[in-house]
């Protein structure tokens, strides 16, 4: 018996079996035991660590680039003063173009695509995109008042307010993001000008590996041109209208009922460095088809 | 050769300590140097040839334990998110703790008393390993997408093969030299220690079959 049990194949098959029960255990809807809310605290052990090793590359980062960069910061100093002066001067211009915005918005009533929503910053934890990881953390979570409702999820963008993903779980300070190449990924979108129809952008296994996602329910009397850009449509009211989400890279017509369109996103998600939440100004109220609406 | 039991009454401090600096230190690292270190858009697995070089170099028992740990790690930064065919999703636990700890298992399993455990061999196990983590993550989620999904694009074994499996071996090949480096020389066993007449490592790992180096 005592043999049996210190064999590593005995060992290595209870492990397995254990597992496996933890796995399909977890993933049945309405699981009674959230392991996900378990280990989610076990996220904080690696933060001081991931802090002292990022102020070691950035560091470093900066030894070497006093070392070896100081010709090509001369230069790109030079340039960035001549910049500054023609920025300096497009600024006033646009000051003034600002003024004249404000005023028409208040009597159009035209609404910011990001009026009714915070932006909070947040840093990447880790990012994984290959066949069996697919998801990025990041630390943000209840403690940043972010909060589960039924309806509601939070949309991530990058620096350039590029869409990135939405928040599939949230912990006391971390919270996981589906990124939009992700097969379980969907949001209503269109092509960014007046009146265009409306498509479905969702995540494909395939398409994923080379950052890519796909574009169905094109009506084959609107189909979008290769290179235009694309963006959310606020359909739903999940996500606001205008996100940019990317480009359309190819369209394959040669089934005129399931024409389909690749988009390359413009967020390339390991170039990432910082990403922001958009959290609606007030709780979403769910309608009776199942959106939801945000108040203004 | 008789198999030697694991003595949890036995294990070195230091070899705690060397392995919960690598664990804590590597995941950081690999999330750091993705957006900088990378081939064809793949990102070295650092977790990954971490637990199959345990195994390698040190045993099923390290490989296993350290694997896990890993795996645990893996599952709480990096979740699986299974999605399902109306657009749901739900984030799994346990995936990440199977694929390591398994990992650490192939590598000490990996031609466990037929050949050294020298470089060339930890490069083949991490390879060998990283061909099959690619393989099968890839036929489990085009099977997932067919059977429970729909909607799948057609699948391009070429292009499998050209853009996620064979980047993703090559990079990770070339990242077993620092950490078959680090494991050998800064590992949770003082080298010194492991060199017996004639310069040989005498005992190395935990079943007693392994052959010196």
């Amino acid at each position: 018996m005592r043999k049996l049990l210190t064999s590593r194949w005995f060992i290595v098959s209870v492990a397995v079996l254990i597992l496996a029960a933890v796995i399909i255990l977890g993933a049945l809807p309405g699981s009674p035991v959230n392991f996900g809310k378990i280990s989610g605290g076990m996220g904080n052990l690696f933060a001081p660590v991931r802090n002292v090793v990022n102020k070691a590359f950035d560091a470093f980062d900066d030894y070497s680039s006093a070392v070896f960069d100081g010709m090509a910061i001369r230069e790109e100093n030079r340039q960035l003063k001549s910049e500054i002066a023609m920025l300096q001067y497009r600024l006033r211009q646009n000051e003034e173009a600002a003024i004249r915005y404000e005023e028409l918005k208040d009597a159009f009533h035209i609404r910011d695509t990001f009026s009714n929503f915070e932006v909070y910053g947040a840093s990447i934890l880790s990012r994984e995109a290959d066949e069996w990881f697919s998801s990025i953390r990041i630390g943000a979570g209840e403690d940043t008042g972010l909060y589960y409702a039924e309806g509601l999820s939070y949309v991530i963008v990058d620096v350039n307010m590029n869409l990135v993903g939405r928040i599939i779980s949230i912990g006391d300070y971390e919270s996981n993001v589906l990124p939009v190449t992700h097969e379980g990924f969907a949001v209503s979108c269109k092509v960014n000008e007046v009146n265009s129809s409306t498509y479905i952008l969702s995540g494909d296994s395939e398409l994923k590996r080379q950052g890519l996602c796909k574009i169905t329910g094109i009506n084959s009397n609107n189909i979008p041109d290769v290179g235009s850009e694309i963006v959310t449509s606020g359909e739903g009211g999940l996500f606001p209208e205008g996100i940019p989400i990317g480009v359309v890279e190819s369209v394959d017509t040669s089934n005129s009922m399931n024409i389909v369109a690749v988009l390359r996103p413009y967020s390339n998600m390991y170039d990432l460095q910082d990403l922001f939440i958009l959290v609606p100004n007030e709780a979403p109220e769910v309608t009776e088809d199942g959106g939801e609406s945000v108040e203004d | 050769m008789e198999e030697r039991a694991l003595k949890t009454d036995n294990i070195p401090l230091r070899k705690i300590l060397v392995y919960l600096i690598y664990i804590l230190i590597l995941p950081s690292l690999q999330v750091l140097l993705s957006g900088r270190i990378s081939f064809f858009g793949h990102p070295a697995d650092l977790m990954l040839i971490f637990v199959v070089l345990t195994g390698f170099l040190y045993g099923f028992y390290d490989g296993i334990a350290v694997g896990a740990i890993v795996g645990l790690a893996r599952d709480v930064l990096s979740p699986v998110v299974i999605n399902g065919s109306e657009q749901e999703v739900s984030v799994s636990f346990g995936i990440g703790i199977l694929v390591m700890m398994l990992g650490g298992v192939f590598g000490s399993l990996f031609f466990e008393g037929r050949t050294n455990r020298n470089f060339p061999l930890a490069l083949a196990a991490v390879v060998s390993y990283s061909a099959l983590y690619k393989i099968l993550g890839n036929a489990i989620s085009i099977l997932w997408q067919n059977l429970f999904v729909g909607g799948a694009s057609n699948t391009d074994i070429l292009s499998i093969l050209l853009r996620s499996v064979l980047p993703a071996l090559f990079i990770n090949a070339v990242a077993v030299i620092p950490l078959f480096l680090l494991l050998r020389f800064l590992g949770p066993v003082r080298w010194t220690k492991k060199r017996g007449k004639g310069g040989k490592e005498l005992t190395y790992g935990d079943s007693g079959k392994w052959l010196t180096i």
